[in-house]
């Protein structure tokens, strides 16, 4: 997992809880590379996901919970540091359409290594007037893609009513956000 | 925030291990980046020679299928030269025998074949032609003419076909002509004959008339007849090639259908026009409209036609030069018509011995011939300081093109007569150039005023030995201008050349391109570039090892840095004048001349590159005129042209 994840998940735990409890979950989670993340570096995803469990285990929050409010964080981030996407895409419906032929494109071409989420989308007909995007991916992060879609449509002053439908064939978790409109600028 | 030092060590420990990581994975992309930037570079240094490589080629397959051009123009000259020798000896056998005493069915059909023998001699000339204007191997060559006489000679032969057939022929030139007009006879001819005899092949009752008359700015030709006219629907399609007004026409009348064509072609190279009015039944009337100059007469002195000056025919010697039995046969026989002595020569050597040895009134030279040909004779003559260096000589060739009628004046023959010979225009020459008296031309000498000159110091060009490179070429500055200006032009691309040259190990031409960049460099005060260029060709053509880049990327520099500081000062704007500036021994420029020439048809770059560095050598008038002609012929790739140029140019050096 890039490194980008963990810096910012270190950065939410310190604005939230502070230096300490970042401290102890690495302590108690013992990750192989020591914590030190840095935003260009690449490390075990699965050192994100004891650090969750740990947090939710100090806080009391649940899991999905915790993992929601972070999608919300990372994808403010993502507006912040890669503007120039988000504003050439115009809408939050265009940028999703873009996630996977483009945007991931041009992660790879950075990082060739990245393993990253696959995302495929389906028009709204008139049976189903709800934009549907697909999330397949091993990690089964589909409540991070889930507030990193809310934070994506807060960029676009655009709010959407999104309902999952969620199962897991073999490794791959499947996630189907469907999208409607509610309210936009 | 925790005061536990362990913590906060530990805290800090991470943030320093996350630095170095982040340190490292920099570099490691860093270098990555770095060796991608060096890829591309190589790939795109191995695309840049790829390009100049493939230029090279195309360059060279270019020439190449110049070279194959020049074979087919070779083979055209020379079936016109096959075509016509044997055509002479049919159509001279036949004259002769139409003279000896025959039953009137034997006349009968040696007049047949005479006819059409003539006929086909016509065709073969228009193909010829017709191939000539269409390769643009024809080049209009204006020289002053007088207008009256030229209408009758060319009129002559028509006006008595006319009287043959029964129709009247009246040909007139207003009297407001002036006496002397520039255009180029031998062509005017070919239209004046062409639109008259198919006005006389059209005619049977009236008359064909002739007319030329100023008109408007210029002046216009008109031939009408009184014949069988032409449609209004084929009025359109006259000047077409392979076209006549209607098929039937070509098998009552004959003809290839190229003669108006032609006729039209070459009006249009007198810059003039042609038109028609015709009226079916009624007759047909062209129009040529031409701007000719007209000429002072002062400058063109009439050339004695007295008839009384004219020498008795019969009383002339005449020395033939000619090796082929059949055309001396012909020409011997032909000759005797007028009862004048004919001795035979068998070549140009033997001509001279007997120019030595008796007193001729004219020469009738022909140009290939064993031992020595016609044109070394004709030089020859003309050089000698004996009484017959004056003598008339009138080229006898079965090549008709442009080229070997303007060799022949350039040997110093008077006039030209070409194969098979015709009674008519024989007998025409012999009255021409049998006169007592003969005026010569007074040789004018042109002396060029030398543009203004500059004195030392007042120009001043970065890394340029103005001073010196001024005084070498008289403080004549924008020739200077010129001449460095054209130098970086001509060198701009050195290091791609050289690379080239380098990828195919072609040092002899690397060779040339610095030595020729190390003269031209000195002449120019450039002694930087001059410096350097030698080293290099040092390196190449002593010790055959190809210099390093460096020092041809200095050059490079060096000419680019050149271009610059020109640009930076004032154009003179002055046309390149006389180009004295090196002086070469006439060895040096001869063999000069020889390589240019060798590489013509292999590498007419070089031959090029050759002949520009030839032009900045000190050269007589004449040479350097025909070195520009041979650079113009090269503009156009017109490598037949150069040739001869470049063969003219080693002649005046004897």
């Amino acid at each position: 997992m890039k490194g980008i994840v963990f810096t910012e998940f270190s950065e939410m735990i310190v604005g939230m809880f502070g230096d300490d409890m970042l401290d102890d979950l690495i302590d108690e989670t013992k990750p192989a590379s020591g914590g030190a993340y840095t935003a260009v570096g690449t490390y075990d995803h699965q050192e994100l996901l004891n650090m969750v469990v740990e947090l939710s285990h100090r806080t009391g929050i649940e899991v999905p919970k915790l993992v929601h409010t972070f999608g919300l964080h990372l994808g403010k981030t993502f507006t912040e540091k890669f503007t120039t996407f988000f504003v050439e895409s115009g809408s939050t419906l265009k940028f999703l359409r873009k996630i996977d032929n483009h945007i991931h494109v041009e992660v790879r071409k950075l990082y060739p290594d990245a393993e990253l989420p696959v995302f495929s989308f389906k028009e709204p007909t008139d049976d189903e007037p709800a934009f549907k995007l697909h999330y397949q991916s091993t990690r089964g992060l589909a409540e991070l893609a889930h507030g990193l879609i809310e934070a994506t449509s807060a960029y676009y002053g655009e709010k959407f009513d999104i309902k999952r439908d969620e199962w897991q064939e073999g490794d791959v978790h499947h996630c189907v956000f469907s999208l409607a409109l509610t309210a936009s600028k | 925030m925790s005061t536990d030092i362990a913590r906060v060590t530990r805290r800090l420990e991470r943030e320093r291990t996350a630095r170095k990581e982040a340190e490292r994975l920099l570099d490691e992309k860093s270098l990555a980046l770095f060796d991608k930037n060096m890829e591309l570079e190589v790939l795109s240094q191995s695309l840049e020679k790829l390009v100049a490589k493939r230029t090279y080629e195309m360059q060279q397959a270019r020439d190449e299928a110049l070279n194959s051009l020049q074979v087919k123009s070779d083979f055209i000259a020379n079936m016109s030269h096959e075509l016509r020798t044997p055509m002479n000896g049919v159509l001279g056998i036949l004259t002769l025998l139409s003279d000896e005493a025959l039953s009137e069915q034997q006349l009968e059909l040696v007049k047949v074949a005479l006819a059409s023998g003539k006929h086909l001699l016509g065709l073969i000339n228009d193909i010829l032609d017709f191939s000539k204007i269409e390769a643009n191997k024809i080049e209009i060559e204006n020289a002053a003419v007088d207008v009256v006489e030229y209408f009758s000679m060319v009129c002559a032969p028509f006006k008595l076909q006319a009287k043959d057939k029964g129709i009247d022929f009246t040909a007139e030139v207003a009297a407001a002509t002036p006496a002397y007009l520039m255009f180029d006879a031998f062509r005017l001819t070919q239209v004046l004959s062409n639109l008259l005899s198919n006005a006389l092949k059209f005619t049977e009752t009236g008359g064909v008339s002739v007319r030329f008359a100023p008109h408007q700015d210029g002046y216009r030709l008109s031939v009408s007849d009184t014949g069988i006219g032409i449609s209004k629907n084929h009025l359109s399609s006259v000047f077409n090639a392979f076209e006549q007004a209607d098929t039937s026409i070509t098998r009552v009348f004959g003809g290839t259908g190229l003669g108006m064509n032609i006729t039209k072609r070459i009006v249009e190279m007198f810059e003039g026009a042609i038109s028609i009015e015709s009226e079916l039944g009624k007759g047909t009337t062209f129009h040529v409209d031409v701007a000719f100059e007209q000429v002072d007469i002062e400058q063109h002195p009439k050339v004695n036609s007295d008839e009384e000056a004219r020498a008795d025919l019969n009383s002339a010697r005449i020395l033939l030069v000619e090796d082929n039995a059949v055309n001396q046969l012909v020409a011997q026989k032909m000759l005797a018509n007028w009862a004048c002595t004919v001795d035979l020569a068998q070549n140009g050597q033997i001509a001279l011995d007997m120019l030595d040895a008796h007193p001729y009134s004219l020469v009738f030279m022909d140009l290939q011939m064993p031992v020595m040909g016609g044109i070394e004779a004709a030089k020859r003559i003309r050089a000698s300081l004996a009484a017959y260096s004056q003598i008339p000589i009138v080229a006898m060739t079965a090549h008709s093109s442009d080229e070997h009628i303007k060799e022949c004046q350039q040997a110093g023959m008077d006039d030209h007569l070409s194969k098979p010979i015709d009674r008519d225009r024989l007998q025409a020459m012999l009255h021409k150039h049998l006169t007592v008296v003969k005026q010569s031309q007074p040789t004018q000498e042109h002396v060029q005023a030398s543009p203004a000159a500059l004195s030392a110091g007042q120009i001043q060009i970065h890394e340029v030995d103005i001073d010196s490179s001024l005084a070498r070429v008289n403080g004549d500055w924008p020739l200077l201008y010129s001449l460095l200006e054209r130098f970086v032009e001509e060198n701009i691309g050195i290091e791609t050349h050289y690379q080239v040259l380098k990828s195919l190990d072609d040092q002899k031409a690397a060779s040339i391109e610095f030595h020729r960049i190390k003269g031209g460099g000195a002449n120019l005060g450039l002694r930087e570039v001059s410096k350097l260029a030698a080293d290099m060709e040092d390196s190449i053509a002593l010790k055959q090892i190809w210099p390093c880049d460096i020092k041809v990327k200095l050059l490079q520099s060096k000419l680019d840095a050149l271009k610059v500081n020109l640009s930076g000062v004032d154009n003179p704007k002055i046309r390149l004048g006389k180009a004295d500036l090196r002086t070469e021994s006439d060895e040096v420029i001869q063999t000069q001349m020889h390589k240019i020439k060798g590489l013509i048809n292999k590498d007419l770059l070089s031959a090029e590159t050759l002949l520009n560095d030839l032009l900045t050598c000190l050269l007589s008038a004449p040479m350097l005129d025909e070195l520009t002609t041979a650079q113009k012929a090269m503009s156009r790739f017109d490598t037949q042209a150069v040739s001869k140029s470049i063969d003219k140019a080693i002649a005046l050096l004897g």
